[in-house]
């Protein structure tokens, strides 16, 4: 009998878990800005928003998602903004600089959504009434002739317009600046030192050893939300109170 | 061995100090955070206060024969903005008063945007557009930060009724702090179409 107790408590937390991570989608791997969930997008028109968006995002550490959504599971785009924010983190942690254009397209017999959110240091450039402007203005012409690159793209070179010079992308975030690496190689290099004086015999063989084991991390000091690499290191954990507007078509 | 038993008792008595340390750090750091989030729900109240003066205005250059409704709202949010309450006075008495006052905004704004409805010219109206795309996304806003403030009030409740740390809370004084009912359609209905 507790055995099926025990049994039935873990269906339940199962089921819990899965319910919970079934409310939000995960970010596509390899993490990108792009995430076309609902396919309104070709690959191609994919990849040159893609690169838009990474480039601002380089020159500004300012992220700027656009996410679609064939289903949002009864929430309205509204609520689910921030709770992608939370989950996904989008935006730079102290700065808090994400937006985010969630599009859920046209069905059968269901309005088209569209709502662009803003986290909690995008509400002074990009306030719910200039979200509110793009999407009336911008984006629902083009989605009411099923352009939707055309109205995702506009969207975004408006959003950057109003947000330029609000934020610059640090030393830091370019990827693991020289100065910061310091401390760790000298501390490395201590430890090479005393493992390779241990061993006596073989030292030198020792020490090209324990530099090809150091050496990846030496390099790979970069920091979550851009990688040293170039490529793309998802969100940098930034929140959002629920700004941004909305509208239908 | 006199000794002995006096370093044990000693070890063990200091050890019981240091851990109930712990017992009130974590509920405090959580109560702060609890207060810090009240705080937050207050903001964006006040937030969409602020609004309402020029919204009345607006709508009243429109809709002068709607006197009553305008009224309605400005006497609704006069009676809200007369309950503040301080995060040490937050019990569920004064959350209830705290909540009633702001519903009754709610549904005043409510009625006042129905009846904007029958006003072509005033829908159309570049000022009116901008105050309604605010006052939809400090409706969003008091959702997200309410959300928030229930998250960390229920976090608090659970940790302090938990084995052992109840214990410790009964005889620190913890209690046990309120948080928002949903009250009808505010949970749920941040998406203000009006």
């Amino acid at each position: 009998m507790p055995a099926m107790r025990t049994c039935s408590f873990l269906a339940a937390l199962l089921i819990a878990g899965l319910a919970r991570a079934q409310s939000l989608p995960q970010p596509m791997q390899p993490p990108r800005m792009v995430n076309d969930f609902a396919g309104m997008l070709s690959p191609q028109q994919q990849r040159l928003l893609e690169r838009k968006l990474q480039d601002y995002h380089d020159s500004t550490s300012t992220q700027v998602y656009v996410i679609t959504l064939a289903d949002a599971q009864g929430y309205t785009l509204a609520q689910l903004s921030p709770m992608f924010f939370k989950e996904w983190g989008i935006g730079q942690k102290d700065k808090n600089n994400g937006a985010l254009i969630l599009i859920k397209p046209k069905q059968e017999n269901e309005y088209g959504d569209v709502f662009i959110g803003t986290g909690y240091g995008m509400e002074g450039a990009l306030p719910d009434v200039y979200c509110k402007r793009i999407v009336e203005q911008v984006m629902i012409p083009h989605f009411r002739r099923e352009d939707y690159y055309q109205g995702i793209d506009s969207a975004v070179s408006a959003i950057i317009d109003y947000a330029s010079g609000e934020y610059k992308a640090d030393k830091s975030e370019q990827g693991g600046s020289p100065g910061s690496l310091i401390p760790l190689a000298i501390f490395a290099l201590l430890i090479i030192i005393f493992f390779t004086g241990r061993k006596g015999g073989g030292k030198g063989k020792g020490v090209g050893n324990a530099i090809a084991f150091f050496l990846p991390f030496l390099l790979g000091g970069g920091r979550r939300g851009a990688s040293p690499g170039g490529g793309f290191g998802g969100g940098g954990g930034g929140m959002s109170g629920g700004g941004g507007a909305g509208g239908r078509w | 061995m006199k000794r002995l038993i006096f370093v044990a008792l000693f070890a063990a008595s200091s050890a019981a100090m240091l851990s109930s340390c712990s017992y009130y750090n974590k509920p405090v750091t959580m109560q702060e955070k609890v207060d810090a989030a009240w705080a937050q729900v207050q903001n964006q109240y006040q937030r969409r206060s602020d609004l309402i003066p020029n919204l009345v205005e607006t709508v009243k250059g429109y809709a002068k024969h709607e006197a009553q409704t305008l009224e309605g709202v400005v006497e609704a949010r006069a009676r809200a903005t007369q309950v503040v309450i301080s995060p040490e006075r937050l019990d569920e008495a004064s959350l209830k008063r705290f909540q009633a006052a702001q519903s009754g905004v709610s549904s005043a704004l409510g009625r006042l945007m129905a009846i904007a409805e029958s006003y072509p010219d005033l829908k159309a109206n570049q000022n009116f557009l901008e105050l309604q795309a605010q006052l939809e996304g400090t409706e969003n806003r008091i959702a997200v930060e309410r959300r928030s403030f229930n998250e960390v009030t229920r976090e608090y409740n659970a940790y302090i009724r938990r084995f052992p740390n109840n214990i410790f809370a009964g005889m620190f004084g913890f209690e046990k702090r309120a948080y928002f009912e949903a009250d009808p359609g505010a949970e749920k209905a941040p998406d203000v179409k009006f």
